[in-house]
């Protein structure tokens, strides 16, 4: 079956987003001259599929390049290599009409909110910004952003407020209203409960989920949470130092995590987590069982009887080769 | 312990002026009215470091005042972890910024004090406010760009703490940056130093404030979420360092989190706050295993399960009432299911209602889970 490029095609197959190879390198010093002579491998050769509709969640230390793969499939930076295929359209090649609606179509929910919102703008403003290309009247859109911040439970004069006049998970609610207002269908969500009381939490997260079921959203969602992702997640990525070392359906990867920085997660969660044992670490031997020999230093393996479970291979040379690179 | 305290005399209400403890006869039983102070503020034995008493932060509105903080009170002892936890927006932010006078400019403290090591910060002058600031007291902000210097590298910011407050060698903060970044898992400390803030990821910020924080060995440490942006495994991480840090140096931390496993594993006692109010205290054990009051409850009832999915996450039902249109009773009884009548006349007191337990409530449940 054959589509144009940029129409939803109802009968694709073709995954939502599709990111291969992606790669980043940071400067981070620079010689006597100025030229960059340290870097960072943010984002290191990084491949993955998103099917419509469906959440996958990503995971990793803190520094692994989550924040870094997000902005770079939304083309908020330019990739060293790679490239990202998004409801039919070439990403990083493609012109500025197509980026406009690209825009639209693929929002973000900022990790730092105070960083990603203007401090000139008032809740209102901030809301309706980008809005005003999906074609509502004045009153229509002033009606669809009392009824948006609503929704994220802010209080009513948030509309006339600054984003300094706001307490920090309040911040974060005006960034997930701002992001919802443009009608889009692919949300990245960086850390987006991260400064919410439980409760609070929990109503975004069903909200996000009601969405989901209600529009056919499709998210890319980041949280070091892992009770949050165990919710959330119908995939989970693990990323480890710039690199994917795992995927896999949630289901499977919380039951049998493989990779030692996936169970490391996984066992470390404070202790009021409540009736969750955490999972037993496997010893490298074992592990090592479970995905067999592995031939390449970066290629994904599946695991034993779980054909769609994918983990790095983690042979002690590839890890502390890959280390002393960083 | 001050006069008029304890054990009651046969008065029905004697008012203590430090602390404003109320002790009246409830029920033929006397009863210690916690409205503002008390034992049950009190770390165990040890003398408190910080006692604040009856703390009203008011934000200036349009047509009134409103009180982010409504007369907060609490202790945090020598070496002691005190937690505070509560709804988006309750306060818990501008009671820690308040300790520290770092209050937006729209606000201001309009009552009540803040007594640290015998001396009270709110009637000091703005330059010795300075010198006990990330010195003697330090904070890590909420979040982390608002505190970091987007035009000046990690390593200038900390070193310029520690030549503000101490009389090193260029060399030496150097060095003391980097073991500080290094004991906060930042890889390869050193050579980061000269990286721009923008240049970290958002949990390694967090770790740059909390660098910035700990570099001079303060006595107080005002985390607010210091762990929303790490990963479990660097989490515990810190959380061990926290621990260190009391164990060896004596450190006391006021810690604010909505992570209530954080809350659990690290801290002694934990306050429960909302709409600008204390509505639960006490020991972490007690108020865990045996919550009394019904927001309490709800927010333990919220928390995800790590071992399934859950089709529909629990949430405490309604919405907080906004600063502006406060209920003169209680201000959870629209959300509460415990709710009797006295619940929407008269505003709860907090009342000790086990030893070192207080509660602001009419009708406490016991918890089931
Ligand atoms: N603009 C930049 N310049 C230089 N280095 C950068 C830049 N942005 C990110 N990095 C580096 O890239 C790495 C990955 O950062 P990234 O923000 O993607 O991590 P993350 O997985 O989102 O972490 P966190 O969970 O802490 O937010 C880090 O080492 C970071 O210091
Ligand atoms: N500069 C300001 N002007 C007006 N209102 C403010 C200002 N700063 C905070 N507020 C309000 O004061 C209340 C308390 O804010 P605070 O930041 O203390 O909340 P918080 O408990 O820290 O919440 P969170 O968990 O979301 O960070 C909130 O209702 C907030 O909207
Ligand atoms: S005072 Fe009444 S309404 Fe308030 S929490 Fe207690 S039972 Fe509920
Ligand atoms: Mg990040
Ligand atoms: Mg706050």
């Amino acid at each position: 079956m054959h589509c144009a490029a940029s129409t939803r095609c109802p009968m694709s197959t073709e995954p939502l987003l599709t990111v291969a190879n992606l790669s980043k390198r940071f400067p981070v010093a620079t010689d006597f001259f100025g030229r960059p002579s340290t870097f960072v491998s943010a984002v290191d050769d990084v491949g993955l599929q998103v099917e419509r509709g469906e959440t996958l969640a990503l995971v990793g230390e803190s520094g692994s390049g989550k924040s870094t793969l997000a902005r770079l499939i939304l083309r908020l930076i330019e990739p060293t290599a790679g490239s990202v295929r998004f409801d039919g359209l070439d990403v990083l090649n493609s012109g500025k009409s197509q980026m406009l609606e690209f825009r639209r179509k693929a929002q973000i929910i900022f990790q730092d909110p105070f960083e990603s919102l203007d401090p000139r703008m008032k809740g209102e403003v901030i809301v309706a910004e980008g809005m005003s290309q999906v074609g509502r009247s004045k009153a229509e859109r002033k009606e669809r952003v009392a009824e948006l911040l609503d929704l994220v439970q802010l209080p009513a004069d948030a509309a006339q407020r600054f984003p300094h006049e706001f307490s920090g998970g309040q911040r974060q609610r005006l960034s997930i209203a701002r992001a919802l207002a443009v009608d889009p269908i692919f949300v990245v969500a960086d850390e987006p409960v991260s400064a919410l009381d439980v409760s609070m939490q929990s109503q975004i997260l069903n909200l996000m989920r009601d969405l989901q079921d209600r529009l056919g959203l499709t998210y890319l969602f980041i949280s070091h949470d892992m009770s949050v992702i165990r919710h959330m997640a119908d995939r989970v990525a693990v990323m480890y130092l710039g690199r994917m070392v795992e995927i896999g359906p949630a289901a499977e990867v919380f039951s049998n995590p493989i990779h030692p920085y996936t169970q490391a997660l996984l066992s470390a969660v404070p202790s009021l987590i409540v009736g969750g044992e955490p999972p037993a670490m496997l010893g490298y031997e074992a592990a090592r069982e479970a995905i067999g020999e592995c031939s390449s230093d970066r290629g994904l393996q599946p695991v034993a009887g779980q054909p769609n479970h994918l983990v790095a291979c983690f042979g002690q040379d590839a890890w502390t080769r890959h280390r002393g690179q960083q | 312990m001050a006069r008029g305290f304890w054990p009651f005399g046969p008065s029905a209400t004697t008012r203590d002026r430090r602390y404003g403890a109320t002790a009246t006869t409830r029920n033929g039983r006397h009863v210690l009215v916690l409205d503002c102070g008390g034992d049950v503020m009190t770390a165990s034995g040890a003398a408190p470091l910080l006692e604040v008493r009856d703390l009203v932060t008011s934000i200036k509105g349009r047509k009134q005042d409103l009180h982010a903080v409504d007369h907060v009170s609490f202790d945090v002892g020598k070496g002691e972890i005190f937690g505070v936890v509560g709804e988006s927006g309750c306060g818990k932010s501008m009671t820690a910024l308040s300790i520290l006078r770092l209050i937006p400019a729209n606000a201001a403290i309009t009552n009540g004090s803040i007594q640290f090591s015998g001396t009270d910060l709110t009637r000091l002058s703005n330059g010795e406010m300075r010198k006990i600031r990330g010195n003697r007291i330090s904070m890590v902000f909420q979040e982390p760009m608002t505190a970091l210097d987007p035009s000046f590298t990690v390593g200038t910011q900390i070193t310029e703490v520690i030549h503000a407050h101490s009389k090193v060698s260029k060399d030496e903060a150097r060095e003391r940056a980097a073991r500080m970044l290094d004991r906060l898992g930042i890889t390869n400390a050193a050579s980061r130093l000269d990286s721009y803030p923008h240049q970290f990821s958002g949990g390694m910020r967090q770790r740059v404030m909390m660098a910035l924080a700990l570099v001079m060995n303060p006595e107080l440490l005002i985390a607010d979420e210091p762990t929303t942006a790490l990963d479990v495994t660097i989490q515990a991480q810190i959380l061990d360092l926290i621990a260190e840090l009391r164990r060896d140096m004596g450190l006391s931390v006021l810690l604010i989190t909505h992570n209530l496993g954080v809350v659990h594993e690290v801290a002694d006692r934990v306050a429960v706050m909302y709409a600008g109010e204390i509505v639960e205290i006490g020991p972490v054990q007690q108020i865990f295993s045996n919550p009394q009051h019904p927001y309490t409850q709800g927010l333990l009832r919220s928390m995800p399960y790590l071992t399934e999915r859950q089709d529909r996450l629990y949430v405490i039902p309604g919405r907080v009432p906004e600063l502006r249109a406060m209920p003169t009773g209680c201000r959870f009884a629209a959300r509460c299911r415990n709710r009797i009548d006295i619940c929407t006349q008269q505003h709860p007191l907090l009342e000790e209602n086990e030893p070192r337990h207080a509660l602001r409530c009419f009708n406490p449940m016991p918890y089931v889970d």
